[in-house]
């Protein structure tokens, strides 16, 4: 479903990810792990066109990201819903109007379905009762809980999430945590960049271990977490867990 | 000092030269945003040829005295499209006077929006972005709403100094709220008296825009 082929991306003389390449199948949940700094994030917006590669290909059921053509990019992606750190929710609109203003500018679905899809996905992560509310007004995990959903509203075939729980009060992790795992369970493609060894030893069905730009070591959950091959690896776990 | 030579002849005759001060204001503001509003999308774009012809004509016009742009363009521009044109041209100085400073003014607006616009955290752009939204979409539904707020309450500030701008039409002929107070000095050969109404007149005007202007403020970050 995703492919990245020797992608590389720089900023300045920081090389933030160096020659990685990928292949996601449908259904996996691949959660990046790795210290910060290790290019992990970078990767992530990497797959969805929010950083442009300066080389390698990143490939989305099969196709390239179109980066010279911006139609079809915008095309492509309505394909993967992307999860940011800080929500980033429209500040001047409902949360009914953040979840339908995509549906509807960009897939074109009719006002009154696009709202009874947000209104569905709205229950799932349990804020039915937050719709008519600005986010002003919201806690941080109601907002990420919103950022979800809006992402969800696309009807993607992946999910990103860009450490979804991070800019969190601890209190309010674990609410994010059960909507993703429950997103898992159904069977949705997840890409997840996180610090919650947790979640990625539960749910994931690999995980990819990253430093200075490269994936270090990949592996299943139980493997990784219990028998880590790399140095840098066993340095990293020993710090974080 | 004899303020009896401000007769009600005379005090409406003023009071009709500030409402075409205030006209004209309102109008060369209009112009200013739509100016402004294209020109600062040329300098946000990465087209290197709209990005120079925007920032030339925000240095033009912002680094010369809107004073000899009025008077370059009554004066100096007919002759030169008479030259091209073959015969002599005329231009009509409340037309010319406004578009003048309409675009003078359309060269501050263009920072002022510009600035409003990338006030607008990076996230939204990301946001909007990752949604699929194309730059129509994105720039009308997500960022300009929110550059709005940044950018009304400079943009009264402007208003307020293009009301005192127009009194440089005075020097082309205009017969607005500066004009009509040296008009009406001139007949009585005693200018204290207009000219004192006619800066009251001003300071009313400028008062009570700032005056609305920070209530509009206030009711704009309410929302944050």
């Amino acid at each position: 479903m995703i492919d990245l082929m020797g992608v590389s991306k720089s900023f300045g003389d920081v090389h933030a990810v160096r020659d990685v390449s990928l292949h996601v199948e449908q259904g996996e949940i691949l959660c990046l792990i790795g210290p910060s700094g290790s290019g992990k994030s970078t990767l992530l917006r990497c797959i969805n066109g929010l950083e442009v590669p300066e080389a390698g290909q990143v490939y989305v059921d099969g196709e390239p990201l179109a980066f010279g053509n911006p139609k079809l990019l915008q095309a492509q992606r309505t394909k993967m819903g992307f999860v940011f750190q800080h929500f980033h929710l429209f500040p001047h609109m409902t949360v009914l109007g953040n979840l339908t203003l995509a549906p509807v500018q960009v897939l074109g679905m009719d006002p009154q379905s696009a709202q009874n899809t947000a209104l569905a996905l709205l229950e799932r992560v349990g804020l039915s009762d937050k719709r008519d509310v600005y986010p002003a007004q919201l806690s941080g995990g109601q907002k990420q809980r919103v950022a979800i959903a809006r992402a969800l509203c696309m009807n993607p075939e992946v999910m990103l999430f860009d450490e979804p729980t991070s800019a969190l009060d601890p209190e309010m992790v674990g609410e994010v945590l059960d909507v993703m795992k429950e997103l898992a369970q159904e069977g949705m493609t997840m890409l997840v960049v996180t610090h919650e060894m947790g979640f990625a030893r539960e749910v994931s069905s690999r995980v990819l271990f990253l430093d200075e730009g490269q994936i270090v070591e990949e592996n299943t959950p139980e493997l990784l977490f219990s028998h880590p091959q790399s140095p840098r690896l066993q340095d990293f776990l020993s710090k974080v867990l | 000092m004899d303020f009896s030579i401000m007769t009600t002849e005379n005090l409406l005759f003023m009071l009709k030269s500030a409402c075409l001060s205030v006209g004209i204001a309102v109008v060369c503001l209009l112009m200013g945003i739509v100016l402004g509003t294209v020109t600062a999308a040329g300098r946000l774009s990465k087209n290197g040829l709209l990005n120079t012809v925007a920032s030339v004509y925000v240095e033009v016009f912002r680094g010369t005295p809107m004073m000899m742009q009025i008077t370059f363009a009554y004066l100096a521009l007919p002759a030169l499209i008479s030259l091209i044109a073959g015969h002599p041209v005329r231009f009509n100085p409340l037309v010319t006077g406004t578009v003048a400073i309409g675009l003078n003014s359309g060269a501050y607006s263009t920072e002022l929006i510009r600035s409003g616009i990338l006030g607008v955290d990076k996230g939204q752009w990301e946001a909007a972005d990752a949604l699929g939204l194309s730059y129509r979409q994105k720039m009308g539904k997500v960022i300009l709403p929110q550059a709005f707020k940044r950018i009304v309450p400079p943009l009264v500030n402007e208003f307020i100094t293009l009301i005192k701008d127009t009194s440089l039409l005075s020097s082309i002929g205009i017969v607005e709220l500066m004009k009509s107070a040296t008009v009406i000095g001139a007949n009585y050969y005693a200018y204290l008296p207009p000219l004192t109404v006619a800066s009251a007149i001003y300071l009313t005007l400028t008062l009570t825009i700032s005056h609305f202007a920070r209530k509009l403020e206030r009711r704009l970050s309410a929302s944050d």
